[in-house]
């Protein structure tokens, strides 16, 4: 076969392909199985429809301002107009032929499914969030119609947007919520416009003025002064435009029915998006009530004070002033002993030995008086922080040879760090660690000094011994004013040691108390305020 | 896309229920039968009449086969399953 002859029949091939295409084609359109034809007329392509004058409607549709879909019953979005592509921020081109399940999260399908079954009777209407663009979520209202075409039952969807009603609504429950706060609030509240005109008060602000004040100039409404004089409009206005602001400032205030109130005054202004002064709101706390109560509190405490003082002068000028009569007495008796020892009878050496003796007691008693009356008193004024652990050691450093002499074991937990003066928990430690060391029993002493935390934040100390323990009915007593259990033959000392502990731990708030059975040592507990104690006092 | 991938178009004209239909239909047959292995472009003619032109694109729906192998046009609405599927050259 020759060139010319190859071409024919390739030539042939061609026309009949293209032929059988346009047959095609032809045979379609005579069939009615299109919807339209494009021509190329004298003004470019046109579309010619062949289902009737539907131009106003499609123009209707593209260009309306909601967005609409038509959907096939498996949410196939079979079209879609411009409005509703720009709602989801996604081209046309990837709408059409897509599921609209695509624009669905998650937890909207279940809604959207309900929308499509109840569509199924004609009609049905919800609110849904579309998927919009990469990451952003549109508030709709979908509105769908059953819409049979050609045998097969699609839905047209309105899709209507949400985001600027549902802006409006959040701006008006915001209004009521702030209406309903200002109405109910139990401080005065009080906004005022850029001229001192009060527009709004709450109920409590109209029973602090006495009167409905709404509409009323502020500083006729409420004459409020402090320190610097009367808070006039002016004065609270460039108070709130400066950088210090009002902020619970203690100011005073008479009302019109003469009563006086302590309030704390605070202002924050209103500004507009423009950086204008609209006005400012205020609201006043009412603390007449709790500073009449420090007033009567401060007076309280003063009359302690006095009080103490005096007592303490007393105690003081009482046991001085004893001492010399007494140091008469004892050299006098001692004298007496020196010249007539031997001299007279017996008895009378015997009652001469007892009268030094009750006099060098009641020495020692006026002197242990004295050192109580001032144990706990100096240094005065708020502790600094004392190291437990570090007070201790020096303490245990006083009895060093005590402890090596007697083989005596002293053990600790880690101590805490206490707001209370060192020379104090110095005395307390050591009048502690002294009776245990008097009163032990016949086994080597040992001493444990332990520490745990309450809930108040403060520590609770303990001193335990294996001595020979206290009876029940005296863990009282103990702590009692020259209060001895035992004869001064066996064991030495006034008994005031217990007390100066006490006195010494109620000075910082705090309790002491024992737990004790005889022959089973003792543990003498006491709380103190810690480092960062709220309850730590002077 | 691969040398066997399909590359189709689809003319349509907006709404027109022959349209919806043949979207319809061919959307599903590619889910279905070549998943993965096709791209489909549908082009609405009252949006884009200029390009219906280019293609030679009379009647409308047009589905316009690129490949695999020789271009091949489908006129209508697609519901003749047995010509669709040998217009696209898949087993019947």
């Amino acid at each position: 076969m020759g060139v010319t002859e190859k071409n024919q029949t390739e030539r042939i091939a061609e026309l009949e392909h293209r032929l059988a295409e346009a047959e095609e084609t032809l045979e379609a359109i005579r069939q009615g199985a299109i919807d339209a034809v494009v021509i190329n007329g004298p003004t470019g392509e046109q579309v010619y429809a062949l289902e009737g004058p539907d131009h106003p409607y499609r123009v209707l549709v593209e260009e309306m301002h909601q967005g609409t879909v038509t959907l096939d019953p498996d949410g196939l979005i079979l079209y879609c107009n411009r409005q509703f592509a720009a709602m989801v921020k996604t081209p046309v081109e990837k709408v059409i032929g897509f599921r609209i399940h695509l624009f669905l999260t998650e937890d909207e399908e279940p809604a959207f499914s309900a929308l499509i079954a109840t569509a199924a009777n004609g009609h049905s209407q919800g609110e849904l969030n579309l998927l919009a663009g990469n990451d952003g979520l549109v508030p709709v209202l979908l509105s769908l119609n059953k819409l049979e075409m050609s045998g097969i039952e699609n839905l047209c969807a309105v899709v209507t947007d949400l985001t600027e009603a549902r802006r409006n609504e959040a701006i008006v429950k915001e209004e009521q919520l702030s209406r309903l706060i200002l109405e109910q609030t139990a401080e005065p509240v009080i906004v005022i416009d850029a001229c001192g005109k009060i527009l709004r008060a709450g109920e409590a602000a109209r029973r602090l003025a006495g009167s409905n004040v709404l509409f009323q100039d502020f500083s006729a409404a409420f004459q409020i002064s402090d320190q610097e004089g009367s808070v006039t409009f002016s004065r609270l206005l460039s108070g709130v435009r400066s950088q210090r602001g009002w902020r619970s400032v203690e100011v005073t205030m008479n009302s019109r029915q003469g009563q006086a109130y302590a309030l704390l005054l605070s202002a924050s202004p209103l500004w507009s998006p423009g950086r204008e002064l609209l006005g400012c709101v205020l609201t006043l706390t009412d603390i007449t009530h709790r500073k009449l109560a420090e007033e009567e509190l401060a007076r309280q405490a003063a009359a302690l004070a006095q009080s103490n003082s005096d007592l303490r002068q007393f105690a003081y000028s009482a046991s001085h002033d004893l001492q010399e009569p007494l140091r008469h007495l004892a050299i006098y008796t001692e004298l007496l002993q020196q010249k007539y020892e031997g001299k007279l009878d017996l008895e009378a050496d015997q009652f001469i030995q007892r009268t030094i003796e009750a006099a060098h007691r009641m020495e020692c008693l006026l002197k242990d008086l004295l050192s109580y009356t001032h144990a706990a008193d100096s240094p005065q004024g708020a502790a600094a922080s004392a190291d437990a652990n570090a007070v201790l050691a020096k303490v245990l450093g006083t009895f060093e040879q005590r402890i090596a002499r007697e083989h005596a074991i002293i053990t600790s937990d880690p101590l805490p760090a206490l707001r209370v003066h060192e020379v104090h928990l110095s005395q307390l430690f050591q009048n502690l660690i002294s009776n245990s060391f008097k009163y032990h029993g016949n086994a080597p002493l040992k001493l444990h000094i332990g520490a745990d935390h309450a809930e108040d934040g403060t520590w609770r100390l303990s001193v335990e011994d294996n001595g020979i323990g206290i009876d029940s009915r005296y863990h009282q007593q103990v702590f009692g004013l020259f209060k001895r259990l035992h004869g001064s033959s066996r064991y030495t000392g006034n008994g005031i040691g217990l007390a100066i502990c006490q006195k010494i731990v109620q000075r910082y708030g705090g309790k002491i108390w024992v737990e004790s059975t005889t022959g089973e040592g003792s543990i003498f507990r006491f709380t103190l305020p810690g480092e960062d104690s709220p309850y730590a006092k002077a | 896309m691969g040398p066997h991938h399909h590359d189709l178009r689809l003319y349509v004209a907006g709404t027109g229920a022959k349209s919806l239909r043949a979207i319809r239909i061919i959307t599903r047959l590619c889910e279905a039968e070549l998943a993965g292995r096709y791209r489909l472009e549908i082009v609405d003619v009252y949006r884009h009449p200029a390009r219906a032109v280019e293609d030679q694109v009379v009647a409308i729906p047009t589905l316009i086969k690129w490949a695999p192998g020789s271009v091949k046009r489908l006129v209508g609405d697609l519901s003749h399953e047995a010509r669709v599927r040998s217009g696209l050259g898949l087993a019947a």
